[in-house]
């Protein structure tokens, strides 16, 4: 597992930093990717979106790395509840990100255009805690972009997200989350 | 790493493209496969075998098999699974949509789901209801072959992959061990789960061991550099101390957990790549081989290699599998196109060399044979010829100075040393009392011979052939019996001798004493053949015609048909290390388990021909490994610590209600009409399933236990009651009552027979019952209160009419008119009588027709007008007649008005009596009241009232105003006279 963490932040590291820009491999990369999130608790349906979230693959290794400004999620039935969200569940001030980074399982022809399922294992991490996911994705591959579309389903208590036994009616301790998002291929140089 | 996948692991080619055509597991064999364990390189003959092609059958080829607990053999072909009962195959997967998704690569049983990995990475498994779900995790399924399925004890699922390593489902989530979490592969072959909960994985660098607990992966590699001899390996299989592993090239070796070590490697490997192993009893191992066929290795206590063999029906061939089954048969899953099932305890070799008729390994692991034709000794598979051609040899024993005692039928006994070759022949005249020796049993340098003239003694028999004067005793003296046949000497491990005779019981020789315990009512035994001393110290007596004798020294059991044993008469007898009694008779052996009392059977179903057994043809000096003597054949068995399955165990599979299968783990209940059940039972007997019969009974139904081959049974029109199918196999004609399964259930009474059915209805009769009387009663009363009413009304008509107000008004009446019109007067008095007359023919009646109410109406107002003229106005508006009415109403009513009214010219009454609606009868007058008021009682409308309240529900009306005062009384119809 700390073998698959420490590849795993090299991951983040390469693709996210803006210093591998001039790189010498072509990544797939995007900065305006959709995250949607629902909570379908018994008293209470809460949903939030983002556009921000940003993401790349390397197809030469198989690698991937997504990441979030948890704060940029809009939606939410009410203010208050935005603000609870940032400050009292995800601690948005002390955990600005949440990223997901690893290696795709299959192996794939990146050049050969199609529609594959493809899975995605990785590190998730919200809240500052780091869970070892398999995520499974469809992926829609072009010649010059690459669209991805997956859902999966985060348990709070696995991110040590703790909430009051008061709103426990209102927020369902299984969030289903939603991702497109489509990268484009950058060009070598 | 790489050439190894495509060119010297052919599993490949199931995974590879385009190859799955090729040749590959055609048919199916199953062969009770008779094979040596120890120190031979072949066998002459397979002795017993069924087969079954499996290309023809199933059309398809075969890649796993598993057993399930109960018993069933799981097959995973390239075109589903198929479940095989010994019979039957039936495919148990819906595969016949997509081929492919159902080309089944790993196969899993636990104890109620049966798990199969596909070629494409789908994974399904098979619950009680025997319907196929796909095993769907929301991570997703591999999209690479399944190698293999296991689950730990903690009932997580582990499958491994051929291309993206191992995954495990925990309760949370789906977790993928491969290469970057430090597997060594992601192409894995093999998987198995050691006892420590660890999970082995065979790749082309090593084994990888992963274990997962608390959500973190510790995988621990061993590979060459750790001492393997290879470093691809192919094949796992768990030990007692560690795993075995089967390498590619280098053969096999045993990898120790306790000293992380290898602790056995074979040398000089000739047979190529290792594809599988298997641990069977013992210490012997089947490796099977991608192209020498399955190898056979035993393995001394101190874990050298004893010796290894090829197994030469398989020579040449792809062993893909070997498998250890629950009844201890074997199966080999070849790539050429064989499965072979056996007994795995009984390895048979077939000579030519006539009746067997002693037996006898010596320390230094030879066994001798004694025949008719002289003494033969086992060598490489066959039986040697060794010495004696012309001796009929009956008894052999080996003593620790390496010298064979031969006993022979007529001739004495010989003693003979292989090393030297010497021998000393002693026969009567030499002094021994009789040349027909049965038994040699010895202690140290003493001997005891049990002969048809008695018991010998042999004392300092270690210098026999250099010379030394041979002391014979004959101890027959010290005994008072009858007949001097004796058939069997034992020496057991306290020195003390036993002796066997012909009907004089068993002898007990102590410290030069002799005890007959038949004769002292120790034990009853009387022709004892054979004797045998267990671990425990207690006896056991083989006799003729009066089975088993176990005896501890003070008391004594019998061991009989009744217990299961096959013969009443045991020729031979002996124990292994097991603990386990071998008991040779006619027919076969018997394997009996004193602890469970379960015995273990050999016969012709399981390869072995009649035996025609002698009496001593049983060695027992190896507890594991038995030699026994029979006719044309020489029988290796190997105890069996398990000893598992000794009998064809039964399964309840399906049981239908009106042809629909039924869930009879909870469903026992049914309705009246589902009065017709089918059940259908297996028997599972992989050695020989023609061979299984069943016996059966429906408690409730059957009288007595059915005896069937037949696997189903149906019963139609069951009465409703209590049932319960009991069904139990059925070898030597004895049921096996520890297979019995039953199956209870209830079929109800149809509801207008069950018990709260029958409640109600007796409680609604009861209710109706006293609802009768209850009416009856009103009834009655009602008919009284009639009664009474009418004798009132009957009283007071009466006593109006004589009124003397009435006749005197009358005769006043009749006096005015008596001279002026005489005509008018008799007319008068005719009416009047006719009055009188008619009051008193109505009086007794309940009701009257209208029509006669209104006659007497007519005679009435008749009177009255006579008296009255034209001041008093009668009127009738009657449509309709057809009525009744209770007599002298309207009667009552008109002499009530005329009563109670002024009658004058200037206020004329008039009195109408009209129907309304057919409904009522309305009699009303204008109402212009007397003003001194004749005394009322009230009486005639009280008494009106009455009686028409119990003649019908419509009510009497009274109406009464300024104007006028109206009685409505209720028209009663013919139809609704009660």
């Amino acid at each position: 597992m700390s073998m698959l963490r420490s590849l795993c932040h090299l991951i983040m590291v390469c693709l996210l930093s803006q210093s591998q820009l001039g790189g010498q491999v072509d990544l797939f990369r995007a900065d305006d990717g959709v995250v949607e999130f629902t909570s379908d608790a018994p008293l209470e349906l809460i949903k939030a979106n983002s556009k921000v979230l940003r993401g790349a693959i390397d197809p030469t290794e198989n690698t991937f790395a997504f990441t979030i400004d948890v704060k940029s999620f809009e939606g939410f039935n009410s203010n208050l509840q935005r603000t609870h969200f940032n400050e009292n569940y995800l601690e948005t001030s002390k955990y600005p990100r949440a990223t997901f980074a690893g290696k795709i399982i299959e192996q794939i022809d990146w050049d050969s255009e199609g529609e594959y399922q493809l899975r995605a294992k990785g590190i998730l991490d919200i809240h500052g805690v780091k869970q070892e996911r398999i995520i499974p994705s469809k992926v829609t591959l072009f010649s010059d972009r690459v669209i991805i579309r997956s859902e999966f389903s985060v348990a709070l208590k696995e991110h040590d997200i703790d909430i009051p036994k008061i709103v426990a009616q209102k927020i369902s301790e299984e969030i289903r989350v939603g991702i497109e998002i489509t990268l484009y291929k950058q060009n070598s140089n | 790493m790489f050439f190894s996948l495509q060119t010297l692991y052919p599993l490949t080619n199931l995974y590879s493209n385009g190859l799955i055509n090729k040749i590959f597991l055609r048919i199916l064999l199953l062969v009770a496969l008779s094979l040596c364990i120890i120190t031979m390189s072949s066998w002459a003959q397979i002795p017993h075998f069924t087969k079954v092609d499996i290309a023809k059958i199933l059309n398809t080829n075969l890649s796993v098999i598993k057993q399930d607990h109960r018993g069933f053999m799981w097959l995973g072909t390239e075109a589903g699974l198929y479940r095989y009962d010994g019979n039957d195959f039936n495919l148990m997967s819906n595969g016949s949509d997509s081929l492919a998704q159902f080309s089944i690569t790993a196969l899993y049983c636990d104890s109620s789901q049966i798990w199969y990995g596909c070629k494409d990475g789908s994974i399904y498994y098979l619950a009680q209801d025997q319907i196929n779900h796909p095993y769907k995790p929301q991570e997703g399924l591999p999209s690479v072959p399944i190698s293999g399925i296991v689950k730990d004890s903690q009932g997580r699922l582990w499958y491994s992959t051929y291309g993206e390593g191992v995954y495990v489902q925990t309760n949370d989530h789906v977790y993928n061990l491969n290469i970057e979490d430090g597997l060594l592969e992601n192409q894995i072959y093999q998987m198995t789960i050691d006892p420590q909960d660890r999970i082995w994985v065979a790749t082309d660098n090593g084994v990888s061991i992963c274990q997962f607990t608390e959500g973190k992966k510790h995988i621990r590699n061993i590979t060459r550099a750790d001492g393997l001899p290879d470093e691809i390996v192919y094949s796992l299989c768990p030990s007692l101390t560690g795993m075995w592993l089967g390498f590619e090239s280098n053969g096999f070796c045993h990898y120790s957990t306790a000293d992380d070590s290898v602790d056995f490697q074979v040398e000089n490997w000739q047979y190529g790549s290792v594809r599988t192993i298997c641990q069977v009893v013992g210490n012997s191992l089947w490796i099977g081989t991608e192209d020498h066929g399955v190898l056979d290795c035993e393995f001394m206590h101190d874990g050298s290699l004893e010796m290894m063999r090829q197994i030469e029906e398989t020579q040449m061939q792809e062993c893909e599998l070997i498998y250890y089954d629950q009844a201890g048969n074997i199966w080999f899953l070849l790539d050429q196109h064989l499965l072979f099932s056996g007994v795995g305890t009984l390895d048979i070799l077939h000579h030519d060399l006539g009746d067997i008729q002693a037996v006898c390994q010596s320390p230094d692991d030879q066994v001798w044979v004694g025949t008719r034709k002289g003494l033969y000794v086992l060598h490489d598979g066959k039986l040697k010829y060794q010495q004696f051609p012309n001796e009929n040899i009956i008894s052999l024993y080996s003593d620790n100075n390496g010298k064979i005692w031969i006993g022979t039928f007529g001739n004495g006994i010989i003693c003979w040393d292989p090393k030297t070759k010497r021998s000393l022949s002693l026969t009567e005249k030499e002094g021994l009392v009789n040349g027909s020796v049965f038994s040699i049993d010895g202690r140290e340098d003493r001997l005891w011979l049990a002969t048809l003239g008695g018991i010998i003694e042999v004392s300092n028999s270690k210098g026999i052939l250099n010379g030394t004067r041979i002391p014979f005793k004959n101890l027959i003296a010290h005994t008072e019996l009858s007949s001097n046949f004796f058939y069997k000497v034992y020496v057991d491990q306290d020195g003390k001798v036993w002796f066997g005779t012909d009907g004089q019981g068993v002898l007990n020789l102590t410290d030069d004493k002799v005890t007959n315990l038949l004769s002292e009512g120790l034990l009853p035994a009387k022709t004892v053949y054979c004797i045998t001393e267990d671990d425990s110290g207690d006896f056991w007596f083989g006799t003729n015609g009066e089975g088993v004798f176990k005896y501890d020294g003070e008391s004594w059991q019998h061991l009989g048909l009744e217990d299961g044993l096959s013969s009443q008469t045991i020729t031979s007898i002996a124990n292994d290390q097991s603990g386990h009694l071998i008991m040779i008779h006619e027919d076969g052996i018997d394997v009996y388990d004193p602890k469970n009392g379960t015995f273990r059977y050999f016969d012709e179903n399981t390869g072995l021909d009649h035996l025609n057994p002698g009496l001593n043809v049983i060695s027992a000096f190896d507890k594991e490994s038995i030699w026994i003597g029979g006719q044309n054949s020489l029988i290796h068995y190997i105890s069996d610590e398990n000893m598992v399955q000794t009998y064809p165990s039964v399964i309840i599979d399906q049981i239908r209600l009106i042809n629909e299968p039924i869930d009879y783990a909870t469903k026992r209940k049914f309705s009246s009409h589902e009065n017709f059940i089918e059940f259908d039972y297996v028997g599972i007997w992989y050695a020989a399933p023609q061979s299984v019969r069943y016996e059966y009974q429906l408690e409730g139904y059957d009288l007595d236990w059915k005896i069937t081959r037949d696997q189903s049974i149906s019963y139609s029109r069951l009465i409703p009651g209590d049932y319960t199918f009991r069904v139990r196999s059925v070898m030597n004609d004895q049921p096996i009552l520890p297979t019995e399964q039953t199956y209870s259930f209830t079929i109800n009474l149809p509801f207008w027979k069950r018990g709260w059915f029958l409640a109600l209805m007796t409680l609604c009769a009861g209710g109706a019952f006293y609802g009768y009387q209850r009416y009856r009663e009103q009834l009655i009363s009602k008919r009284e209160s009639i009664d009474r009413e009418r004798i009132e009304s009957q009283y007071e008509v009466l006593k109006a009419q004589i009124n003397p107000h009435f006749l005197f008004n009358s005769f006043n009446t009749l006096a005015g008119i008596v001279e002026e019109d005489p005509d008018l007067a008799v007319e008068y008095i005719e009416k009047l009588s006719d009055y009188y007359r008619s009051i008193i023919q109505f009086r007794d009646l309940k009701l009257i027709p209208l029509d006669d109410e209104l006659v007497l109406i007519d005679d009435f107002t008749f009177l009255l007008k006579k008296r009255f003229g034209k001041n008093l106005l009668v009127r009738k508006f009657i449509d309709e007649t057809d009525y009744y009415i209770p007599p002298l109403t309207i009667q009552m009513l008109v002499e009530n008005a005329v009563k109670h009214n002024i009658i004058s010219r200037q206020k004329p009454l008039t009195i109408s009596i009209r129907s309304e609606n057919d409904e009522y009868l309305v009699v009303e007058n204008n109402l212009q009241p007397k003003k001194t008021q004749e005394p009322s009682t009230r009486f005639g409308l009280q008494n009106i009232k009455t009686r028409f309240e119990i003649l019908t529900k419509k009510k009497v009306v009274i109406e009464e105003n300024d104007q006028s005062f109206s009685v409505s009384i209720p028209l009663i119809k013919r139809k609704d006279i009660k």
